[in-house]
């Protein structure tokens, strides 16, 4: 039994007892063993409150304040060694964990589009939106489609620039030579109702060299309907060149000939490679040819079952290829159809 | 064409810069390919007079020349020389176009200060085996560049067909170079030929359609003269070789007007001069000494020993004009531009007349020559006899075009008035008669290329030029339907680029041979193919894509991950059916080696592929089955399905077909209808999200080893039905302590109702319902 100023020194050496321990507990279970000693129910503490009631009369308050400040100290002084610990461990932990970030990580492979594909996507949505919708024809054509329906009759010198394959057995038909057939079947689909057709495929001709591929792809454009003038032409052509070669673009119609459209321009727009103020690549003129271009030939528009004194139209027509040799700087067609990893994955 | 800027000059007057001109052309229609300067970067050469020559060696000779200032002394080897010529001498110092500076140099003991130049050294012609003799009113000491006008601008002009049809002349070029400057370029007027001369041989043409006019003049030499310069210089400019004076003559009227003409020497040919069709296998030794064996196209001048020239094409060894040659017989006529043109291409030959010809010339135009021939002909020492023979008019004007002015502004979308329109064509040219909203056109005789109002509307925009459009878009039109696979096949490539894939673009020709190792022999060919290995047309997407494939292995890329879309063609009776393909391949590791490991793909990375593609593109009920592609592994290969619709195959490439295409590594390959997969193709509708949990069980069940698994999964789940939200094989296992013959499928389920939570109990009973199916049909056992 404690008794009067002893009993304040013993509350006194407990609490210096207990101190020591917490701060020796290392983890987490020799504080919970420290807890257990000192806080327990049989511990020295709850001992000494227990016995409170033995004290006299005037020092049971006291005794009970220090006993009561004592037991809030420690579970205090524990919480926080609690958190010591866990903070230690989670240091340690951390440590252990800890490798060397510059190791490179696992590789993938990426996927990623074919030059003519990125260029055939731009063409196609920019003149989406314009309104333009997407429209197919056939690879194998009838020579009537591929060339009379467009104006180019037998031994127009016309054919020459197209130096045809025609298919075996099947008289009458040839691999088209340009998409324009395609201006054909959508007249032919919607006359007398107006139309703004786009079409994008493959063409082929008798050639073979480092600007010119047997197979290669257009890109096609036409608008008929009621007062169809060549200024929406140009401003069709204007919109669309600023949708592939960017907002400043400049562009510049020359008169040309195609059989299937009269008047018939060449367009150019300002060289992309040196700004206009000329190149190795323009030949010093500062202009790279684009498309071709021109207003719907009466015979075309009769042939696709327009009447030409009510209906005008305008039509363009690109080179798939020479447009991605000039964007990506490509200088041998024959690259875009070799499906070479090397080219393919700087895309 | 070429033509130089001093010719045109000579036609219009002062012209604006060759620059501006090429500018100026361009814009008008007329490309500017390339803008030449010929005898740029002569510095130093002057006018000398030959004093006295005396002979050094056998080939050299001594030259004592006089200069404005001073003699000179030059060792020349050439063999045109005689006292008293005018000839440019270089001293040394002298810079050339071709870069070297003159020294003096040592010629067996006589020194020569500088050198004699010719054409070819001047840089303004070809003609390098003499001395360029200038006129005799050359001023002496004068700087020969200045004299000659040097550096002489040349345009070197592109032209489309069209404008083939009406500037292959200087005057067709003057008069477009005239309209955007203001200025016109005269013409010369046709001028009948008179009477036949006494003794001349009759002239049948046999069918007007070959031939519609033939007009024959007679020329007699008058004198013994050169060519002179300027006229050379002209030939030269455009590019031809100056030959004799006669030659000469002829085509610089051509050259001038478009005309192509053709001297015949007299004394060569005898008999009436006969306009007909070949003979089949006839033959012609032509000018330039080939031996040509004639079709029935051709068209042949003949005399009574046979033809003498291939119409419009070329002239004959046999009636060739020579240094003899004292009288000819001269022709200028129009052929048909389209057996011209044919014979120009059957044999391969583009003379410069043959390519006048193929376009088509004016109706009057062989008169025209006639008239200028007789102007010019003095000037080479030979005149043009009165009289001529002609067979056929020359057709009258087609009468005027009538165009609606609103036409014209409608299609050009230029608010332009009636007389804005008729002044533009007339600075062509163009003779215009304009009422109150219409006119009639009456193009000039050389614009056969304008015929109806479309064309008379273009030659306004050239005559107010083309810079003047407005730019303005086109009003709306309604919307129409798009043909829905090329959206899927967007979609798809995007899909697989998602999955690694690099998209590929191979030629739809292919050799014939590569489809049949593939097994898919070709159906529809190319009757004219450049080779054989371009000659098939693709049957399938393997074909091209498969030799990307060993064509980077062979470069040594690997990790190849490639997919292709595009059309194969079919036959179906007597028609070519062109389908949409898609076509995949993988060969090699996945990605690039690493401290993660590498491993080959094999055919379930190619069918994992295949399965989340599919899934991405919204194909539904999704299966394969084995198949039987003979260019795929028999064992590895699959075909594809959802529900009953075949989709395509997929598989591993035969190892044989592998070695055939040089393919040393394993390859996957499979190859998709885009079209099925449209047919198949559901729409996007979300489904509701689960509301209730789901239950996870494992199974493993003994089953024989050569049960497909796709068997067993379409049991389970047909018997689960609704209940199963998920299935998953996580472990197939075969050998101990699995009986032999036996594999054990390892299935993780995930059961699940969309009405109520399912308890154990409601597990339980699914699953031993599905095991007693199992039981049933396969003798299925839980391990």
């Amino acid at each position: 039994m404690l008794k009067g100023m002893d009993r304040m020194k013993d509350v006194e050496a407990l609490r210096s007892d207990a101190l020591r321990d917490i701060a020796a507990a290392r983890d987490e279970a020799a504080l919970e063993q420290a807890r257990i000693v000192w806080l327990g129910r049989k511990g020295p503490l709850v001992d000494a409150l227990r016995g409170i009631k033995d004290a006299p009369a005037a020092e049971r308050r006291d005794l009970g304040l220090a006993l009561n400040r004592l037991r809030d100290e420690l579970e205090s002084l524990m919480t926080e060694r609690q958190a010591e610990i866990s903070e230690r461990a989670l240091f340690a932990r951390l440590r252990g964990e800890t490798f060397d970030v510059t190791l490179p990580g696992r590789p993938r492979a990426m996927g990623g589009p074919h030059p003519l594909q990125l260029v055939e996507d731009a063409l196609v949505d920019a003149l989406h939106a314009l309104g333009f919708h997407f429209a197919e024809g056939p690879e194998v054509e009838s020579e009537a489609l591929n060339f009379e329906a467009l104006n180019i009759p037998a031994d127009h010198p016309a054919r020459e620039m197209h130096d045809t394959f025609f298919v075996q057995d099947q008289p009458g038909y040839v691999l088209r030579t340009h998409t324009s057939p395609v201006q054909i079947r959508a007249m032919r689909k919607h006359a007398p109702q107006p139309v703004r057709m786009i079409t994008v495929g493959r063409v082929y001709r008798r050639d073979d060299d480092v600007t010119h591929s047997p197979v290669f792809h257009q890109m096609e454009g036409l608008a008929v309907g009621e007062g169809i003038g060549m200024h929406h032409l140009k401003g069709t052509l204007y919109e669309f060149c600023r949708a592939i070669f960017g907002e400043d673009v400049r562009i510049r119609l020359r008169p040309s000939y195609f059989p299937f459209t009269e008047p018939s321009a060449e367009v150019d727009i300002g060289c992309v490679f040196c700004g206009g103020e000329g190149c190795r690549i323009c030949k010093g003129t500062g202009f790279i040819e684009i498309l071709g271009s021109g207003m719907v030939h009466p015979h075309v528009l009769r042939e696709g079952g327009y009447d030409p004194a009510v209906h005008t139209g305008f039509a363009f027509g690109v080179g798939v290829e020479r447009i991605a040799m000039l964007r990506y700087g490509i200088d041998d067609v024959r690259l875009l159809f070799q499906s070479d990893l090397r080219l393919l994955r700087q895309f | 064409m070429r033509i130089s800027h001093a010719w045109l000059t000579e036609i219009l007057g002062p012209l604006p810069a060759p620059q501006d001109v090429a500018r100026i052309l361009t814009e008008q229609g007329l490309e500017v390919e390339a803008l030449e300067w010929h005898g740029e970067g002569l510095s130093g050469a002057l006018v000398a007079q030959v004093q006295e020559l005396s002979p050094v060696t056998e080939r050299l000779t001594r030259v004592l020349l006089h200069t404005a200032q001073a003699d000179a002394i030059c060792v020349t080897g050439a063999p045109n020389l005689e006292a008293g010529l005018k000839v440019p001498y270089a001293p040394p110092g002298t810079r050339l176009p071709d870069g070297r500076t003159l020294e003096t140099a040592q010629f067996h003991g006589v020194t020569s200060h500088g050198m004699l130049l010719s054409a070819d050294e001047i840089g303004i012609g070809s003609d390098h085996d003499g001395i360029l003799v200038l006129p005799q009113d050359a001023p002496l000491g004068e700087d020969v560049s200045a004299y000659l006008g040097l550096p002489e601008a040349v345009y070197e002009i592109g032209l489309t067909p069209s404008f083939a049809q009406h500037c292959q002349s200087a005057i067709g070029v003057a008069r477009e170079l005239g309209a955007r400057l203001g200025r016109s370029a005269p013409n010369v007027a046709a001028q009948p030929l008179g009477q036949p001369p006494r003794s001349s041989p009759s002239l049948q043409v046999e069918d007007a359609e070959i031939c519609p006019l033939y007009a024959g003049v007679w020329m007699g030499r008058r004198e013994d003269v050169k060519t002179p310069l300027w006229m050379r210089r002209r030939l030269w400019s455009c590019g031809m070789r100056p030959v004799s004076p006669i030659v000469d003559l002829t085509n610089y009227v051509m050259l001038e007007l478009g005309q192509p003409l053709h001297p015949f020497a007299e004394d060569k040919i005898q008999g009436p001069i006969r306009v007909r069709s070949a003979e089949a296998g006839e033959e012609l030794e032509t000018l330039d000494g080939v031996r040509r064996v004639l079709s029935a196209e051709d068209i042949v001048i003949a005399d009574d020993r046979g033809p003498v020239a291939l119409a419009g094409v070329m002239g004959s060894a046999r009636a060739e004009v020579d240094a003899a040659t004292e009288r000819v017989f001269l022709e200028a006529a129009l052929f048909s531009p389209r057996r011209v043109s044919r014979t120009m291409r059957r044999i391969g030959l583009r003379s410069e007349a043959a390519q006048r010809f193929a376009h088509g010339l004016a109706a009057d135009l062989p008169l025209r020559a006639i008239a200028r021939l007789r102007e010019l002909a003095p000037a080479v020492g030979w005149e043009v006899l009165p009289g001529g023979i002609q067979a056929g008019e020359v057709a009258p004007a087609p009468p005027p075009i009538t165009v609606a002015a609103a036409y014209v502004r409608t299609l050009l979308g230029m608010p332009l008035t009636v007389e804005e329109q008729a002044s533009a064509l007339r600075s062509l040219g163009f003779a215009v008669e304009s009422a109150a909203d219409r006119f009639a056109v009456s193009p000039p005789r050389d614009r056969i290329d304008v015929r109806e109002a479309c064309d008379v509307a273009e030659e306004v925009l050239r005559g107010v030029g083309i810079g003047k459009l407005d730019v303005e878009l086109p009003p709306p039109a309604p919307a129409a339907d798009e043909p829905a696979v090329y959206y899927l096949r967007r979609h798809a490539m995007q899909v697989f680029m998602a999955l690694g894939y690099r998209v590929a673009v191979s030629y739809s020709l292919v050799d014939p041979s590569l489809l049949a190792t593939l097994g898919q022999p070709a159906e529809a060919a190319v009757a004219n193919a450049l080779s054989v290995d371009l000659s098939a047309l693709r049957t399938t997407l393997r074909a091209g894509l498969l030799q990307a494939l060993a064509r980077n292995l062979a470069r040594g890329v690997g990790e190849i991950a490639l997919v292709e879309a595009g059309r194969v063609f079919h036959r179906s009776r007597a028609d070519v059916v062109e389908e949409e393909n898609l076509a995949f391949a993988l060969c090699g590791p996945r990605a690039p080696i690493s401290r993660f490991g590498q491993q080959p793909a094999d055919f379930f990375d190619l069918k994992g592929d295949l399965e989340a593609a599919l899934a991405a593109l919204r194909i539904p009920d999704v299966h394969v089955r084995p198949g039987s592609d003979p260019a795929l592994h028999p064992g590895r290969q699959a075909e594809v399905l959802s529900g009953e619709r075949r989709l395509g195959t997929l598989g591993e490439l035969h190892p044989r077909v592998a070695q055939q295409l040089g393919i040393s590594e394993r390859a996957l390959v499979g190859e998709l209808s885009l079209e099925a997969m449209l047919a198949a193709q559901v729409a996007l509708v979300a489904r509701p999200l689960p509301r209730y949990p789901a239950l996870v069980r494992d199974v493993a069940l003994v089953v024989d080893e050569d049960l497909p698994y796709e068997v067993v999964r379409q049991e389970v789940r047909e018997v689960l039905g609704d209940l199963l939200a998920a299935d998953a094989l996580f472990d197939v296992f075969a050998g101990a302590p699995v009986p032999s013959g036996k594999k054990s499928l390892a299935l993780r389920l995930t059961l699940q109702s969309p009405e109520r939570t399912l308890t154990e109990a409601d597990a339980e009973e699914a699953l031993s319902r599905l095991l007693q199916r199992l039981a049933d049909r396969f003798g299925a056992r839980l391990r």
